[in-house]
């Protein structure tokens, strides 16, 4: 009998250590995968074409699974690079106007990744791809790259490949507007990779994705997901719910980035917003939490964010409606108290471009997530897919996103367009997602979504709210009848004392008459 | 019976007048509060960044982050290079700021600025005013009750929580400087006690600096503008008349070009708050409300929200709130919503009077870190009178009432007998209450319509330095026999 009892409590564990295992063994591979890329660059350009392309690389890789440490090269300490398995050097100024003998010489020790953007390729890796590169009389070039296109207005400075070895990889074709013959945008071979330029907001940015995926590796094809951005509790709840028919007709799942709401959440208004949602999720919607706006970053209170966040995530979760993830501006990532008190919660996110940066601690590290979506708008987007194309390969994940308060006009005309395209949409619950607070955990797996262990029911039926609330208690109309029963008391007061001036006025006119009558 | 000799000696000796008494009194209190370790000024509450930007000073201190609202910093980084921070608020404060730039660079050095340059500008402005005030109260005043007015006016406007704005970089230093500098130049020229045009460009020079000292003082301007018409009359020649409608003239238009001058951030904030914290705050149906505007009513989870809440659900100066919520109403519609519901308005009055009594702001420290005082302490060196103030005052909107008769009511015997004699300069008084009166409650009527109930404290520091100023000049006049 013991033995049994034994063999069982043995079995048990095997199988009870399994199951764990698996969850570790599906996190642990994630985390493996998560290259950690060191990226520097000579200078942020502000004030030039290349602005902001630092932090759109830094988007870019980490969207694509990597953890990211930026530096500049004058900071640049000695030794560094061999604790990255990838390394990026990229220069915007045209003419270094600074060397590093620090990171030259630990060049030519490092055995890992090497990519390298912009002007002054070293020599190894010029030997390496065999790179020459030529100057580019037209300012204007068409870069063709897989089924995508799109135009990019080159700065003074950028030169484009000239040649490399036969057994380079290239990507991409660029083609000049006098006809010359067609130079690579990439090249890749080995360890080695580059790329003659790279901006912000033109094709270039998308290009370098694919150079990107097979220099770290990367061997998932992506998903293309459709997302609805800037939706308010107090944008028009009808037209999203709208919207959400005609996107469910056209077949498209899409997400739902929602702006949280931190108090409040027991008004009609605040319930209409959840019903709302409730609905959208019902018509392959997937909700996640955008970050807050960051009104200052003065707050004595440092628990604040975590306290507002979870807040949110519970009043979603107890109207049956499951947050997958977080959406949130770049810097987000990059600043330990933001990660660590607004985002910790999340396996998932997505990235979106920086608009306005609002940092509390910022780090020059961003974690990668297990699960990194990285968003582009339609509208760019309409510049390099062609509707009528089959995507055949994906780089990395992407959520083509709709800002909700663009003109009526412009929604349907992308709209249209996304429906029209042979794209094939993915849907964003079908993978697995994970959040979890002090109060909740909600979870999608294989499409099922979870909320504190319940399955979500998906109801399309939409309940009207009224308008009926009692927003100010009893208690205080009890306080107002007080407040009155003062202000009556000093009414009283002010008539007496007006009274008593009177009289005292008007003595005082009459001893002045006597006296001078005198 | 000796002090009443010891004063009585005092005057004889003609180099210690009361306004010398009370301006070296609250210079030597000020000294000893603001240039004595440990120093007293403001911690910044977050405003600070917007002046300092703007006149090419930055944060220099590292810690600055961790010492917000809690402790006071006296150091700053001057701007070497081409400042590329536009002036995004325009205020008189500037001017101020610029001379102590300059003395500071002159005398200290050129890369750190030391926010007491700016104090002892401030200090040695605040003690002429003084001098003049009391000058204004005292001058043929029997000596003992001359002398007691001095020590009343020590204990009132040495005070350090109003000092302790010279150490900050507040308006508030500006506002009450220029305050003091009005209530005097216009009580010696009721008293008739120096040259008539100096007191009256003293007059223009303060009530300008007043009105564009903070944006929500634009009404100020309007409000002397206007008031001040009596001072035409003063006199018959042609040059008095000429130059000083010519000076209210300029008094009404920096009222108007505080107003138009107002950023859009700084509307958007004020808007924000005077929806969100103040009409929505205290209605029963804040749908209907919001619905009485033409906004939608899903805006009512926005009810009580705060800019100053570090993360919220939408940006104040977004795009959505710009298209749908900013531009469907105005200051003049929110003051039409509390007329349309008086007891909303009337709540909010109270709310501010119950506010309307604290000099300096709970919120902020007046220490610097390395003072090891605790975080957010404030001093207790030298502030009976606000401590007392703010204890005692009944903090309704009916009190402001009864004082506002009582004031009105001693000050309007003298008003009539001025009218009898038809003494121009005797008649001057009275309505320099009532202008002090208005201004008052211009401050605090702004701060409702215009912020709703945040940050009351501090947006009614004009309210409160009115009531003090107010108020003193009638103990003063009284304890003087000035009074009928």
């Amino acid at each position: 009998m013991k033995s049994k009892f034994t063999w069982l409590l043995i079995a048990c564990i095997i199988v009870l250590w399994h199951g764990h295992a698996d969850v570790n063994v599906s996190y642990a591979a994630e985390q493996q995968q998560a290259q950690h890329v060191l990226l520097v660059y000579d200078s942020l350009a502000v004030g030039s074409a290349k602005e902001g392309n630092v932090d759109a690389l830094k988007r870019l890789l980490s969207s694509m699974g990597a953890e990211v440490t930026t530096v500049q090269l004058e900071q640049y300490a000695e030794g560094r690079l061999a604790d990255y398995s990838h390394v990026i050097v990229m220069r915007n100024e045209a003419n270094p106007i600074y060397e590093s003998d620090k990171l030259l010489q630990d060049m030519e020790q490092y055995k890992g990744n090497y990519m390298h953007i912009g002007s002054s390729p070293p020599d190894q890796l010029k030997e390496a791809l065999s790179l020459e590169l030529k100057e580019e009389p037209s300012e204007g070039i068409t870069l063709v790259l897989d089924r995508f296109s799109g135009t990019i207005a080159l700065n003074h400075g950028d030169k484009l490949i000239a040649s490399t070895a036969n057994e380079v990889n290239t990507y991409g074709n660029i083609y000049s507007y006098k006809g010359d013959n067609a130079s690579p945008y990439g090249a890749k071979l080995g360890r080695y990779a580059y790329m003659p330029f790279y901006n912000r907001g033109d094709m270039s940015e998308w290009a370098a994705s694919f150079v990107i995926k097979d220099w770290l590796g990367v061997q998932r094809q992506g998903n293309v997901y459709v997302m609805l951005r800037e939706v308010y509790p107090f944008s028009d709840l009808d037209k999203l719910r709208a919207l959400s028919d005609q996107l469910y007709e056209a077949g498209i799942p899409f997400i739902v980035s929602t702006k949280p709401l931190f108090s409040n959440f027991d008004y009609p208004a605040a319930i209409r917003y959840a019903e709302t949602l409730k609905y959208m999720q019902s018509r392959n919607g997937s909700i996640l939490v955008d970050a807050p706006a960051v009104a200052s970053t003065i707050s004595a209170d440092k628990s604040v964010l975590k306290q507002n966040m979870m807040s949110y995530i519970h009043f979603l979760a107890e109207h049956d409606i499951a947050p997958l993830g977080a959406t949130a501006e770049m810097y987000w990532f990059a600043d330990q108290y933001y990660t660590a008190e607004g985002l910790s919660f999340y396996d998932s996110a997505i990235m979106l471009p920086n608009e306005k940066v609002m940092s509390y601690l910022p780090t020059d590290t961003i974690t990668a997530y297990s699960s990194s979506v990285y968003s582009i708008d339609v509208e760019r987007w309409q510049q390099y897919a062609s509707r009528e194309k089959v995507i055949q390969s994906m780089p990395l994940d992407i959520a083509l996103t709709i800002n909700m308060l663009d003109d009526p006009a412009l929604l349907e005309q992308q709209l249209a367009w996304l429906a029209e395209s042979w794209t094939v949409y993915s849907d964003y619950k079908a993978s697995n997602h994970r959040v979890v607070t002090d109060n909740d955990e909600i979870t999608a797996e294989q499409g099922q979504l979870k909320v504190n262990g319940q399955t979500v029911v998906l109801q399309e039926a939409y309940a009207s709210i009224s308008s009926e609330h009692v927003y100010i208690e009893e208690q205080e109309a009890s306080l107002e009848q007080l407040f009155t029963i003062q202000n009556k008391i000093f009414i009283v007061l002010i008539v007496i004392v007006l009274v008593i001036f009177s009289v005292l006025i008007l003595i005082g006119y009459r001893m002045y008459r006597k006296k001078y009558r005198r | 019976m000796k002090l009443k000799q010891q004063l009585m000696n005092l005057e004889q000796n003609r180099y210690v007048t009361p306004a010398s008494v009370s301006a070296i009194g609250v210079l030597l209190i000020t000294i000893f509060a603001l240039f004595v370790p440990p120093y007293i000024g403001m911690a910044d509450n977050g405003d600070y960044f917007r002046i300092l930007y703007s006149n090419g000073l930055y944060f220099h201190d590292q810690n600055y982050d961790s010492q917000y609202l809690g402790h006071f910093v006296k150091q700053y980084g001057i701007l070497q290079y081409f400042n590329e921070n536009g002036a995004t608020i325009f205020s008189s404060q500037s001017l101020f700021i610029k001379l102590a730039l300059q003395v500071n660079m002159w005398l200290y050095s050129t890369e750190i600025f030391d926010i007491r340059f700016q104090a002892v500008i401030y200090m040695m402005l605040y003690v002429v005013g003084i001098y003049l005030l009391v000058e204004a109260l005292t001058w043929k005043v029997e000596k003992v009750r001359a002398y007691i007015i001095s020590f009343v006016t020590i204990f009132l406007f040495a005070d350090t929580a109003y000092t302790a704005y010279f150490n900050s970089f507040f308006s508030e230093s500006v506002v009450f400087i220029a305050l003091i500098y009005l209530v005097a130049a216009c009580l010696l020229l009721y008293r008739s006690r120096y040259n008539d045009y100096v007191m009256l460009a003293i007059f223009t020079v303060a009530s300008l600096l007043l009105t564009t000292s903070k944006q929500q003082n634009a009404p100020v301007g309007v409000i002397i503008a206007v008031m001040g018409l009596l001072l035409i009359l003063l006199k018959r020649s042609k040059l008095h008349r000429a130059v000083t409608t010519l000076s209210l003239v300029v008094i009404l238009f920096a009222g108007i070009g505080s107003y138009v001058l107002i950023s859009d951030e700084f509307k958007n904030i004020n808007k924000y708050h005077a929806m969100n914290r103040g009409v929505l705050l205290q209605s029963s149906d804040p749908e209907a409300a919001l619905e009485s505007f033409g906004i939608d009513k899903q805006y009512a989870v926005l009810n009580g929200d705060i800019y100053y809440l570090p993360y919220t659900t939408v940006d104040v100066n977004s795009e959505i709130l710009m298209d749908s919520f900013y531009n469907k109403y105005g200051y003049f519609s929110i003051l039409f919503y509390y007329v349309k519901y008086p007891n909303q308005a009337i709540e909010m009055l109270n709310m501010a009077a119950k506010n309307g009594f604290a000099i300096r702001p709970a919120a902020m420290g007046n220490y610097e870190q390395a003072a090891g005082k605790a975080f957010g302490a404030q001093t207790s060196f030298f502030s009976l009178y606000s401590d007392l103030k703010q204890a005692l005052a009944p903090k309704t909107f009916g009190f402001v009432v009864l004082w506002i008769v009582v004031v009105i009511g001693i000050f309007t015997p003298s008003f009539v007998a001025a009218i009898k004699t038809k003494d121009r300069k005797a008649m001057i008084r009275l309505p320099l209450m009532i202008t002090l009166i208005f201004i008052g409650l211009s401050a605090m009527l702004v701060s409702i319509i215009g912020a709703g109930d945040a940050d009351l404290a501090k947006h009614q520091f004009l309210f409160t330095a009115c009531f003090d100023v107010i108020t003193y000049v009638a103990v003063s006049s009284w304890i003087g026999r000035q009074l009928w």
